[in-house]
């Protein structure tokens, strides 16, 4: 076990608050799933508009803080120097970590004011997924702010730059960039909601997407030792591809917002291309795969990558072209069908990553050269956690069918055809065993928790074979 | 009538990228482990997705643009796998020499 950078003690900080942070999204989420099949359940106390609000900001925010954990880990080592602004770093997490609590106890307490400024910059800015308040906003943008001088900063102290790190800074100073545009105000909707999704979209599937690319090619690069020009020069692709097909498939949240026409071409026709490099990129993932035979040192992180491979090609793939064409997306827009999507593509391209990073970090900590991380309870967490996404997946897939088909594109979308589809047995099953998923994944949650907790008590000694090769 | 043509285009477009994932994974661990019988599995996968492609081209419900725009796309994931094994190859290979 190595001696630890000071910005890698403050990665494990980061981590351990986003493996909280994860708990209490799944805790509102169960919730709030259960609140759909009995609306009465803590109706006034905790509604389901602030357990959603709370399940979704709670995610963002933890798969956030895992992105920097990953940062504040790698960069030092990447640089071979303690991280210039450390103590400026510190300082933001505990910044980032007070304003999170203070923001969750108004979510709790207060939740919602009448429609003035005061609200707007203490309660909430009541723009979904991003509900905020404006203070809350300006701290997430100082903390990326933070991070994204101490990252230009150590670079240029380190007088050191690689390709990886050449990408880490153009995409940050997009991360803190793009996040301002949420923070317009416009009183016309349709204006409001084009610069909303610049942060929603354009957040999520480009700069979330090649920051993860970089911390899963440094995890490569570590645990498998797969050579960096390999790393960079598909680093480089993937950053085209992404890019190429993600940035304009924006276009496809632009459909129904109020935006000219066109957009509905631009948006069908990029994010018809959108699955095309997660394919290209499974297989790299199979010819890894198969170079490393699965063996490493660390056999949690390493499942974990793979999940990242394959969940991405599902979750935003196969679950995101189905819907993604206008001529079906006027009909499954906003339906159960986009959370289905949703669900499964977050857990496959982000939470995975994140796990896989901290199984790593965990076993950079504590487990001595010379063994390996392994054991039952992340092969049980695991599985629990892949069986309920997948679940969880299934039954909104059915409930948005049933949306889709039956109140949209048979009944026409008015009230009653709404409150018929919200009736429909195959709605109200579906709900049923999204909850029954949903347990199954929180249960999940508990074993990977205890498993964290514990990891680096169950290793096995490396064969000779091994230590040869 | 509507709602028959939306389910199928979203099963097909479903099916379509779930084969074209199938292809590619099967091919791949077929060239890798050298398995001519894994090749040729993943080719049924191949023409698989395309006959779900084809069942959105040839849905009347989409104009001539789209059809066009999907009948790219199943093409494209006909020649990805392969085209994607070629570059990792010669990755490593430029790397190894």
């Amino acid at each position: 076990m190595e001696k630890l950078y000071e910005s890698q003690k403050l990665a494990l900080w980061y981590f351990w608050t986003a493996i909280v942070l994860f708990g209490a999204q799944l805790l509102f989420g169960l919730i709030a799933a259960y609140q759909f099949i009995n609306p009465d359940f803590l109706y006034g106390t905790l509604n389901f508009m602030t357990n959603r609000m709370l399940h979704i900001n709670a995610m963002v925010v933890w798969l956030l803080m895992g992105f920097i954990g990953g940062i504040y880990w790698f960069l030092p080592i990447e640089t071979d120097r303690e991280v210039v602004g450390i103590k400026l770093g510190k300082l933001a997490y505990f910044a980032f970590v007070g304003a999170v609590a203070i923001v969750v106890l108004v979510y709790l307490f207060k939740q919602f004011g009448s429609g003035d400024f005061f609200t707007l910059w203490f309660i909430t800015e009541g723009r979904e997924y991003i509900e905020a308040p404006r203070w809350a906003d300006i701290g997430i943008v100082a903390v990326a702010l933070t991070v994204a001088y101490n990252v230009i900063a150590t670079t240029i102290a380190s007088k050191k730059i690689t390709g990886i790190l050449g990408v880490l800074i153009v995409d940050l100073a997009a991360l803190f960039g793009l996040y301002i545009a949420g923070m317009f105000f416009t009183p016309n909707i349709s204006v409001d909601q084009f610069w909303w999704w610049w942060v929603v979209h354009l957040w999520v599937e480009a700069t979330w997407e090649v920051l993860v690319g970089v911390l899963m090619g440094w995890l490569l690069m570590h645990l498998l030792g797969t050579p960096r020009k390999i790393i960079e020069a598909w680093l480089y692709v993937e950053v085209m591809l992404v890019f190429g097909t993600g940035i304009l498939g924006l276009g496809h949240h632009y459909y129904w917002i109020g935006t000219p026409e066109y957009w509905l071409g631009i948006g069908g026709f990029f994010s018809s291309l959108e699955p095309l490099p997660l394919v290209a990129m499974v297989v790299h993932a199979v010819y890894d795969a198969g170079v490393h035979k699965l063996q490493t040192v660390n056999r949690p992180a390493l499942f974990w990558a793979f999940a990242q491979a394959f969940g991405n090609l599902f979750g935003a793939g196969v679950w995101g072209f189905m819907h993604t064409l206008p001529q079906i997306n006027l009909y499954s827009h906003g339906t159960q069908m986009a959370a289905a999507h949703g669900h499964l593509a977050f857990f496959g391209a982000y939470v995975s990553a994140n796990l896989a990073l901290f199984y790593y970090i965990l076993g950079k900590t504590r487990v001595k050269e010379g063994y390996i991380l392994n054991g039952v309870p992340w092969k049980i967490a695991y599985i629990g956690l892949i069986v309920g996404i997948f679940g969880m997946t299934a039954a909104l897939t059915v409930a948005g069918f049933t949306q889709t088909m039956i109140e949209r594109a048979t009944l026409g979308s008015t009230w009653e055809a709404y409150i018929q589809a919200q009736m429909h047995p195959w709605m109200e099953e579906a709900f049923k065993w999204r909850l029954f998923f949903g347990v199954v994944f929180i249960l999940s949650y508990l074993v990977l928790l205890y498993d964290l907790i514990t990891a680096g008590k169950r290793v096995e000694q490396l064969k000779e074979a091994q230590l040869a090769g | 009538m509507l709602a028959e043509t939306i389910y199928k285009l979203m099963l097909y477009g479903f099916l379509m990228v779930l084969f074209a994932g199938a292809y590619a994974i099967l091919y791949a661990m077929g060239r890798f482990s050298r398995l001519p019988s894994l090749i040729r599995l993943s080719y049924i996968f191949a023409l698989l997705q395309f006959i779900a492609g084809m069942g959105m081209v040839f849905n009347d419900y989409l104009d001539l643009l789209w059809k066009g725009i999907i009948f790219f796309s199943t093409v494209a994931y006909l020649f990805i796998p392969q085209a994607m094994w070629r570059v990792v190859v010669s990755l490593h290979r430029r790397h190894d020499h």
